[in-house]
């Protein structure tokens, strides 16, 4: 769990509880006693009751009722009390304290309730005048009572705790939700944003909500329209380009033919020099709007399933049969069936390039290998294509700039060879928009080219006759 | 059977329409095409394009998909609407959606510009050669020959395609496929043959003509009358139409 919703909730509701455990823990511990003003009102008035009771009492049975009273409020309620005489002589009961001479001036003045707090216990003292006229004065001690709800009523308690940590939780909730849902929506935005989905816009999403977060939204918003405006100018451009640089080119090659109609033998050598810088001219602006649009795309708009060894042995025939007029073959070492989710053309013009550029540098009367295979890397079955040649390689510092566009090692060289320099760039672009890898170095015989696709499913044995039927793992092409 | 009437005379130029908004691209094609055999029409706007080709004249029309106004598709889209002449559809390199988009309209074939003017030549006589095959068994009095197979029947001379009686449209690319696949009903077809055999060409596999046909072949046939699929596509080889008996 390890979303930010999940840790939103979690911590505020664990600091919640905790702090709810810190106050009934502080609770228990101080064992804090209600205010003196409550106690005074609370006690007051018992103290007036008893004070009552007392007169009944001495009235009606005299001093020995008010001891049997006393002793009745001894035994139920564990308070003691006394009556003293007006001139603090001792007349029923017992208390012998510090406090009581003190205490008794004090309940002197007048008819109220004067109260002395202890640790343990409260006294209480209130005048009283018996039926006989007689002014006395009534003492009591009350034991203090102590406030804990976990004794008195621990169902209660629990109850309430209980109560208090639910309630946190679904506030906590509904905390983490309010703030992880926008950012949950602005992820999704941009991840659906990354993958080409550029006409996402987030704030209609938020609601009557503002914020940080709205704000955010629309800086996405804003971010993402001005992307997607620039993305979409580049490829009109791109296209407008495309155009104006092809129609001159059509027109080129229909006045060629014409041309060579009309010429004699002697022209053939002139126009097919022309139909050769022609066709590199339409190559190379092939390449470089093809370069262009791969760099301004960030993922493949539709991927189908795309049989490697097919692309790979198409590729290898023509390649070798255009090398063999250079005294170069190409053949394929190994080809295991390979599907790889992707564009049938993206991924043939990358493994034309690499196969190309081999052709173009392995020495005369070698051959370039190209293998094709199966691997499992963490459980990713990946398509491994490998192209070696028997060339010179190329120095170790300059292996990186290679996938360069227009890179080239040895200005003069190249010249000769032909070719734009954006082969193996293409190669890259079109491997990286496939989540694969393109990687050159250069080995004991010669030079190595491995492109590494994920692959979405492959047989373990070479294709058979009958493994053809098996289609329905693979979408209809 | 409307399409036996179809006149066809060795002598006769074939008459071809050009919709294309290059004037000069036109001008050039023209020149070239000419001492070729072939009578050109041309014109430079989707309009007057559509309202050329629906005239019944043209043996066939090479339509450029970029077009002011209404562009190459719409025009396609509205000829198909109305008529089964060939359409030969220009489109620009790198675009493969507009090749199958143009196929799956109904083109029956199409040419990246820029073009190779002696392809251009080359594409045209397959798609001529492909409407004229059956109109040439018909003159020549050949007995013509139909297939009958379950529910569907393609009649070669007449070229037409009938499912339960009821004649359907299908492209010279798409009759000369479904053709192929009937005759070896039962059996895997390579895209190769069918590639070469139909379309008269040798295969690509870039060029996804061969699956965007069977795709609109099995469109316009629907599925078996069991529900099971009509022609399978089997992986890496080509295609196989079912038979009940292989079944």
């Amino acid at each position: 769990m390890r979303t930010l919703f999940f840790k939103i909730f979690i911590w505020f509701w664990l600091a919640i509880a905790l702090l709810i455990a810190a106050s009934y823990t502080t609770d228990l511990s101080v064992q804090q006693d209600l205010p003196p003003q409550r106690l005074r009102n609370f006690y007051g008035n018992t103290v007036n009751v008893y004070a009552e009771s007392t007169v009944v009492m001495a009235d009606s049975k005299g001093l020995v009722g008010v001891q049997t009273f006393f002793d009745r409020l001894k035994r139920s309620s564990n308070i003691q009390a006394a009556l003293y005489a007006g001139d603090e002589k001792l007349m029923v009961g017992n208390l012998s304290l510090p406090e009581v001479p003190e205490l008794l001036k004090r309940a002197a003045t007048g008819y109220q309730v004067e109260f002395e707090f202890n640790e343990g216990f409260l006294l209480a003292a209130r005048r009283l005048v018996l039926a006989d006229g007689k002014l006395c004065t009534l003492v009591v001690l009350i034991p203090r009572q102590r406030m804990s709800l976990v004794r008195d009523n621990p169902k209660i308690f629990y109850l309430r705790l209980l109560a208090q940590i639910i309630t946190s939780g679904v506030i906590c909730y509904a905390l983490a939700k309010y703030l992880t849902g926008p950012v949950l929506k602005l992820r999704e935005a941009t991840h659906k944003f990354s993958h080409g989905e550029l006409s996402i816009r987030v704030t209609p999403r938020m609601g009557r909500r503002r914020d940080e977060l709205t704000d955010l939204a629309r800086d996405f918003d804003e971010m993402a329209s001005r992307i997607e405006t620039l993305l979409q100018s580049q490829n009109r451009l791109l296209g407008d380009i495309s155009h104006e640089l092809r129609s001159p080119l059509s027109r080129l090659y229909v006045a060629l033919g014409l041309a060579r109609r009309k010429s004699g033998e002697a022209a053939t050598e002139a126009l097919d020099r022309i139909e050769h810088e022609t066709e590199r001219l339409n190559e190379l602006i092939s390449q470089v709007l093809m370069l262009a649009r791969l760099e301004s795309y960030p993922n493949l708009t539709e991927a189908k399933p795309v049989e490697l060894q097919e692309i790979v042995e198409k590729i290898a025939a023509d390649a070798n049969f255009e090398a063999r007029n250079q005294s170069r073959s190409v053949v394929i070492t190994q080809a295991e069936a390979c599907v790889v989710q992707g564009s049938g053309e993206l991924l043939y013009q990358a493994v034309e390039n690499v196969v190309r550029n081999a052709v173009k540098y392995t020495h005369p009367n070698t051959t370039v290998e190209i293998e094709l295979s199966q691997q499992v890397v963490n459980h990713q079955p990946m398509a491994v294509v490998r192209v070696y040649d028997y060339g010179p390689g190329v120095p170790e510092a300059e292996l990186e700039k290679l996938f360069q566009p227009f890179y080239r090692i040895g200005e003069g060289r190249d010249r000769k060879t032909g070719g734009v320099g954006l082969g193996l760039a293409i190669a890259q672009r079109a491997t990286l928009l496939h989540q694969g890898t393109i990687t050159a170095s250069n080995c004991a015989t010669g030079f190595k080219v491995e492109i590494r696709l994920p692959a979405i499913t492959f047989s373990n044995e070479g294709r058979t006759e009958n493994e053809g039927l098996h289609t329905k793992d693979f979408q209809r092409v | 059977m409307p399409y036996r009437e179809r006149p066809y005379s060795g002598e006769k130029m074939e008459q071809i329409l050009v919709i294309d908004d290059d004037v000069d691209l036109c001008a050039l094609i023209s020149e070239y095409l000419e001492p070729e055999g072939f009578d050109l029409e041309i014109v430079h706007s989707g309009e007057q394009g559509l309202e050329r080709a629906l005239s019944g004249q043209p043996a066939m029309v090479v339509l450029d998909v970029m077009l002011p106004g209404i562009n190459g598709f719409e025009v396609l889209r509205r000829i198909r609407a109305k008529s089964q002449v060939p359409v030969l559809m220009l489109t620009a390199r790198g675009h493969d959606v507009d090749r199958i988009v143009g196929l799956e309209i109904g083109a029956d074939d199409y040419l990246p510009k820029p073009f190779n003017p002696r392809e251009l030549v080359a594409r045209m006589r397959a798609i001529l050669r492909r409407t004229r095959k059956g109109a040439q068994l018909v003159m020549d009095e050949v007995p013509v020959e139909s297939i009958k197979l379950a529910d569907v029947e393609v009649d070669l001379g007449g070229r037409v395609v009938r499912k339960n009686g009821e004649s359907l449209f299908v492209t010279t690319a798409e009759f000369e496929i479904l053709v192929c696949l009937l005759r070896s009903a039962g059996k895997v077809v390579t895209r190769e043959e069918l590639s070469e055999t139909a379309l008269g060409r040798r295969f690509n596999p870039l060029d996804r003509s061969i699956d965007v046909h069977v795709s609109n072949i099995r469109r316009k046939l629907g599925n078996l009358e069991d529900g099971a699929e009509r022609i399978k596509s089997i992986r890496g080889v080509g295609y196989l139409y079912a038979h009940s008996a292989t079944l």
